[in-house]
């Protein structure tokens, strides 16, 4: 619904020339990881060296690095989803239901953020050995649906707050039980949040570093693997190339999806 | 009302957060509780009840000097993010129209590169040969390339700034998204400047978004280490370093721990205060 | 709910689910727990030959990281820490001695290693060496000419900013005691104290402290350091790079470091983790490390297997025994919790 704002040509005046400097200096790191990915050199330092694809080559045939960007990607997928729902669940719980631990669980809830990663990592790891968990991909996956719980749950918390409950209320009214009101109103209405708290977890597992490598056992993540690979200097381009790869796969998808929607019927969804 | 009647089933709705978040917590609060108050032993992680950890620890100038340092840093890195993010959160959810969902994956997209890529790319930007040396010499503004741009706070806060960006555009975005457009249109009716109209109507009703993304970038943040080993140098060690390097290099766990308590303990006095200041000024008067 | 966000939901978790159980370790294998670099196949050769699949690594990129992981509960078979560090693992009880009639290997490596104190112990063994090196000074000729050969480089005030040096207690403070008169291995209070003087002199010449040595390499070649104090695979690998780098023999000594195997206690693997420990003493593994990282090798056969000129340009010696009777050997380090409180304090502005 366009709204004729009297603030609108003044806004769009100055956000016209903000946002796409934003997006520069949002690029920019990734532009530099582009450029030296292709650069005929070991060493990421200007002047550039001429042009080559080695790295590239290097990468496909480099077993442990596409095995860590796999795993990476694994676990964040786990940890966002199941960190997602539950958020998702949890605030709900605490906005729409006088519970009385409600105020103690937010704020014990949001802890996780607050304790020091190293500390996390290392109680994990003595709670899941305690209950007889190795070290493995799973423990990952497990630390990082607690480091990621707590984002989740602000977003979701500040989507719901904002909701208002007299839909919900009506279609009670109408005759719904909750669980079917909340599948078929709360949830669709609160898409753009559940979308919002999925990257941001997924973002945060993807780079999660030191629970990762306190959990880890002799399946690496990517963080880890860059970080060991810090004592080799000649490995860099290489990871420079994935970080494109990455990159490039992320905006291929969004471009696709984008030709998709355009592609499909004109007509109004959910 | 039909709400309300089945309790199992709303704690049920808490219970995957409790079982992650909360035990999680739990336990690892009283793990370092617990090791905090015990004398130092290579052998042994339990030994006796003991309070060295905190005299000799946190008791010390050095390591409130380089709390105060973190908490600025972590404060310059959350003013900054907010600062340039919102404009683009707001943009997204009053310009963006259907290419919403779009914009916000293209802002996201970057972050999938790995973080220590970024910060990388950073020390090519700020560093000695770098792109922003290159650039100011090409214009003739400077003869020797400025060299106190990286290993240093300053480089700290940007590399850090940049990798919260998209942490502090989603949440705000979903505050503004649900905004009632129609109480900016009518107050905009009633005759209110632009600038009025945003600054009382819409940024007070973003505000649980910008503090939900306030608190998402500033507590994690006083606590990191890999951002200043990698570009703090020197003068950028913040207290994340002091409390990793007693649980490795310096291997005393109780003292670790008593920092770690005394870090987790400043932080949420602050956050504390900072609410109960909040309610004070939304008190009518 | 719309069917197509619960599918998508489902997806999520199953693909994550999925690609994570691929991914989990099968049973009966040999946990190594090292160095990032050290789990190439290349080096594996003759285990694997006889014992397929049965090798799983997890990294580290730090032995101080790998120290608190395994004190906090992680429980790998071998482990591969450095020399210093042997009473550390001994003292907070993580490893058991190995037989040494079941390293029939043990021979082949240099004497001057297996007599280094704490390794042997009757008919046991503590740790088996298995690669070493040095720590130098690598400078730029060229924005140095006629450098002093002497580790005061990264103390002259003349390269403020412009030096960097190594993160770890085994490196600078070491350096540091020996220019302040002190035996680094040894230091009481006293000596700490004017360790900690020196260091604190330092501080304001150096730029980074930092075990990064791809950052430390790229600044080198970019002149944004003239000095570095770094490994000598470095400087080899500059050099390769057509940057005008040399690799000091200062006159006060180059640190010399080993590093080596040790079995964690209770461990499962026993038989394995022999074989493993007597394959990488074969010859190719040894030589394998010297001729791809620059590094020594502690076993006879394997540095005799390296053409003279490789080890020219590595300035590694065939024989560590006339080395390190110049260098500073880096043996277990006395106080090291205290030096390691006071080095984080100078680092930090205190």
């Amino acid at each position: 619904m366009k709204v004729p704002y009297v603030i609108d040509v003044v806004e769009r005046r100055w956000l016209t020339v903000y946002v796409p400097l934003f997006a520069l200096l949002l690029y920019l790191p990734s532009l530099l990881i582009l450029l030296f990915s292709f650069n005929d050199g070991v060493y990421v330092a200007f002047p550039l060296k001429g042009f080559t694809t080695a790295w590239y080559e290097k990468l496909a045939a480099n077993d442990a690095l596409l095995r860590a960007a796999r795993n990476s990607f694994a676990v964040g997928l786990f940890a966002a989803t199941i960190a997602t729902i539950a958020g998702t669940l949890g605030a709900f719980a605490i906005v729409r239901y006088k519970l009385r631990i409600a105020k103690a669980m937010t704020v014990l809830a949001n802890l996780p953020l607050l304790i020091p990663a190293i500390i996390l990592g290392i109680a994990m790891l003595v709670l899941l050995r305690a209950i007889g968990f190795g070290n493995s991909l799973w423990a990952i996956a497990v630390g990082h649906v607690v480091v990621c719980a707590p984002l989740s749950l602000s977003v979701m918390l500040s989507r719901f707050v904002d909701l208002d409950p007299a839909l919900e209320e009506a279609a009670l009214d109408l005759g719904a039980n909750e669980r079917k009101t909340f599948f078929v109103i709360t949830l669709p209405l609160s898409l753009s949040a559940i979308a919002a708290s999925f990257i941001l977890c997924f973002t945060t597992s993807f780079d999660e570093f030191v629970v990762a490598f306190f959990l880890s056992g002799p399946e690496q993540t990517l963080p880890l693997y860059i970080w060991g690979q810090l004592r080799f200097p000649t490995t860099l381009p290489m990871i420079l190339a994935l970080g494109t790869v990455v990159l490039g796969a992320t905006l291929a998808l969004v471009v696709f999806s984008e030709w998709l929607r355009r592609r499909g019927p004109k007509v109004a969804m959910d | 009302m039909v709400r309300g009647d089945n309790r199992l089933g709303q704690y049920a709705m808490l219970a995957p957060l409790g079982i992650s978040a909360v035990l999680v917590v739990l336990v690892s609060l009283a793990l370092i509780l617990a090791l905090s108050v015990q004398r130092t032993d290579p052998a042994l992680l339990f030994t006796e009840f003991s309070l060295t950890a905190y005299r000799e620890s946190v008791a010390r100038p050095l390591f409130w000097m380089v709390l105060g340092r973190s908490l600025l840093i972590s404060a310059a890195v959350t003013i900054a993010t907010l600062l340039l993010s919102y404009p683009v959160a707001y943009f997204i959810a009053f310009k963006a129209g259907r290419h919403k969902a779009l914009l916000l994956v293209l802002i996201s997209a970057p972050f999938f590169t790995s973080y220590l890529l970024r910060i990388f790319a950073w020390k090519i930007i700020l560093g000695f040969n770098g792109v922003v040396n290159s650039f100011l010499k090409t214009l003739g503004l400077i003869e020797q390339p400025l060299q106190f741009l990286v290993y240093n706070p300053f480089s700290v806060v940007v590399a850090l700034t940049h990798a919260y960006l998209a942490f502090a555009v989603l949440p705000i975005y979903v505050a503004l998204e649900r905004i009632d457009k129609s109480l900016i249109e009518s107050a905009s009716d009633l005759g209110a400047r632009p600038f009025a109209n945003f600054r009382q109507i819409t940024l007070p009703l973003s505000l649980p978004g910008i503090i939900a993304a306030a608190l998402l970038i500033f507590v994690p943040t006083v606590g990191d280490y890999v951002t200043p080993t990698l570009v703090g140098g020197p003068g950028g060690i913040m207290v994340g370093n002091l409390i990793q390097s007693e649980f490795g290099k310096a291997n005393d766990w109780p003292a670790g721990s008593a920092l770690s308590m005394a870090v987790i303990f400043s932080v949420g006095l602050l956050l504390a205060l900072m609410a109960g200041g909040a309610k004070l000024a939304r008190r009518p008067a | 709910m719309k069917w197509r966000n619960k599918v998508g939901l489902m997806a999520g978790t199953l693909i994550g689910s999925g690609l994570i159980a691929i991914a989990a370790m099968a049973e009966d294998q040999l946990n190594y727990f090292t160095w990032s670099g050290y789990e190439v196949p290349d080096l594996q050769k003759t285990f694997e030959a006889q014992h397929p699949g049965a090798l799983a690594s997890t990294l580290f990129g730090d032995d101080d990281e790998a120290f608190t992981k395994v004190k906090a509960g992680f429980k790998p078979d071998l482990a591969h820490p450095c020399y210093d560090k042997l009473e550390h693992w001994k003292e907070a009880g993580l490893i058991e001695p190995m037989e040494k009639a079941k390293i029939k290997n043990w021979d082949k490596v240099f004497p001057i290693f297996r007599s280094l104190p704490g390794v042997e112990d009757g008919d046991k063994v503590w740790m088996v060496p298995w690669d070493w090196g040095n720590v130098s000074i690598t400078y730029r000729t060229d924005l140095i000419p006629n450098a002093e050969q002497s580790w005061n480089l990264l103390w002259d005030p003349k390269y403020k900013g412009q030096v960097a040096t190594i993160d770890s207690i085994h490196d600078t403070p070491l350096v540091a005691a020996v220019l302040a008169g002190v035996d680094p291995f040894n230091m009481d209070d006293a000596a700490i104290a004017k360790v900690k003087d020196v260091l604190v002199k330092q501080r304001d010449i150096v730029k980074m402290y930092t075990t990064d040595m791809t950052s430390v390499e790229q600044a080198l070649a970019s002149g944004e350091l003239v000095a570095a104090m770094t490994w000598n695979a470095s400087a080899v690998a500059l050099k390769k790079q057509g940057v005008p780098v040399e690799y000091m023999t200062p006159k006060e000594g180059m640190l010399t470091w080993v590093c080596g195997y040790v079995m964690i206690k209770d461990t499962a693997h026993k038989d394995l983790a022999y074989d493993f420990i007597n394959a990488r003493l074969d010859k190719e593994p040894g030589q394998w490390l010297v001729e791809n990282y620059g590094y020594g090798s502690s076993s006879k056969d394997s540095m005799g297997a390296v053409a003279p000129a490789t080890l020219e340009e590595l300035r590694l010696p065939a024989d560590p025994d006339a080395m390190l009777k110049k260098t500073i050997f880096i043996e277990t380090i006395h106080n090291s919790d205290k030096i390691s409180k006071m080095f984080e304090a100078v680092k930090a502005g205190g």
